[in-house]
């Protein structure tokens, strides 16, 4: 049974005298870099270096979230989410909810430091590792305070790429991608 | 002077013409030697004289002694001793052949003498009234362009709009001399008319009472709720999967 709360307590442990900063679940060592350093490099970057870096964030993310869960297949969406949201609270990533339209999955983040491309690879990267599911994503919207991102299969979100860049509002392209699942 | 007395007059002077015209020419050489005759010269004389007998056989003494003076210098002499031989020889002779006398006037029609005074009797005296006709030059320049002046052309520019400047009235005009009056007070103009108000919609609300009884639920909103995050997602994943 996962818990629908999330225990933060000794989740990071830093050693001072040796200087490393790791994480309780998997004690892994981690790294804490300043967002500025961040933008800097997804500026400069290909696509497919922060895509790939996104992925390397998100997969973390998604792994001691699914540690946490014991058996994330079984997870009620209350106690998925609130484990996934945790770990990604921790990494410094923003405030993760999710909304279902319909049959689509949205995730929202909020608070988010990181530009869109990048958080849209850690959101599909820590979903799937989580969940063990190939998953596509897409941003809906982006502005100073919310970030939205469809979680759905490839054809899904290349359609409603299509439909946004069209002119098409993300929350009817919602819609139509409901009736196109009909 | 009346048509008919002008009439008679010149009926007399041609009777008169007439009658002296039937005189012998004897009579008219007798006015030539005091008028015409003085002005023809020695020459001109001697060649009438060879010219005589040729027109006329009977003055053969005249040309003889013309042409046996015309020699001489004394040309009054010679004139007064022709005279004395016409006067002398003015007496028809028998056996002289006749002179043809020509008259020195030639005959006058009555018919265009009448026709002559009725043209000058139409014509008006200078002090008369007469219509005013306009000159030749002036005829054809009002043929050609009209009596009166010819108009503007059309296409001159059209005066320029706005307002124009007033002219620079600055005189001190007498009032009682020049009829200026100061201008009667008007009536108060009216100020611009306000402009329309803007208009505002006004809300017509209907009164609705609040009842429990308004809803009647047949069946749930969203058929669809997982009980795990993976059902979540795959359903999801499998939205616009042929």
């Amino acid at each position: 049974m996962v818990a629908s709360s999330f225990d933060s307590t000794h989740a990071v442990r830093f050693d001072l005298p040796r200087g490393s900063v790791r994480t309780r679940a998997d004690n892994d060592r981690v790294l804490l870099v300043p967002t500025a350093a961040l933008d800097d490099l997804v500026l400069s970057a290909s696509p497919e270096a922060v895509e790939a870096l996104g992925r390397a964030l998100g997969g973390a993310i998604g792994r001691r979230a699914a540690a946490r869960m014991g058996d994330p297949q079984s997870a009620t969406v209350e106690g998925f989410v609130a484990q996934l949201a945790g770990e990604t609270a921790i990494a410094g990533v923003g405030a993760l909810t999710v909304e279902r339209w319909g049959r689509a999955l949205v995730v929202v983040v909020e608070d988010s430091p990181l530009v869109g491309t990048l958080l849209v690879a850690i959101v599909a990267s820590a979903i799937e590792s989580a969940s063990a599911r190939r998953t596509w994503c897409t941003l809906l919207s982006r502005d100073d305070r919310v970030a939205r991102i469809l979680v759905a299969g490839e054809g899904a979100v290349g359609r409603v790429r299509e439909w946004i860049a069209a002119g098409v509002g993300w929350s009817e392209a919602l819609t139509k991608l409901q009736g196109g699942a009909a | 002077v009346n048509k008919g007395d002008m009439v008679q007059r010149l009926e007399e002077l041609l009777g008169r013409v007439r009658a002296r015209a039937a005189q012998p020419r004897a009579r008219s050489s007798d006015a030539r030697v005091d008028g015409t005759a003085t002005a023809v010269e020695p020459e001109t004389a001697a060649a009438m004289i060879a010219a005589a007998p040729e027109r006329s056989a009977g003055a053969p003494a005249v040309t003889e002694r013309a042409a046996e003076e015309a020699p001489s210098s004394d040309v009054r002499g010679s004139r007064e001793r022709l005279v004395a031989v016409d006067a002398a020889g003015a007496e028809p002779r028998g056996t002289e052949p006749h002179v043809e006398v020509r008259e020195s006037v030639a005959p006058v029609d009555v018919a265009e003498l009448e026709v002559l005074e009725e043209q000058e009797a139409d014509e008006p005296p200078l002090s008369s009234r007469r219509p005013v006709v306009p000159q030749p030059e002036e005829r054809i320049a009002q043929i050609a362009f009209g009596e009166e002046e010819p108009r503007a052309p059309l296409h001159t520019p059209p005066p320029e709009s706005g307002k124009l400047p007033s002219a620079d009235v600055d005189f001190d005009a007498d009032l009682d001399v020049s009829g200026v009056r100061s201008p009667t007070p008007l009536l108060p103009r009216k100020g611009p008319e306000p402009s329309p108000r803007e208009l505002t919609a006004e809300a017509i609300r209907p009164q609705l009472v609040p009842s429990d009884a308004v809803a009647d639920v047949v069946a749930g909103a969203q058929a669809f709720s997982p009980s795990t995050f993976v059902a979540l997602l795959d359903a999801s994943l499998g939205l616009c999967q042929a």
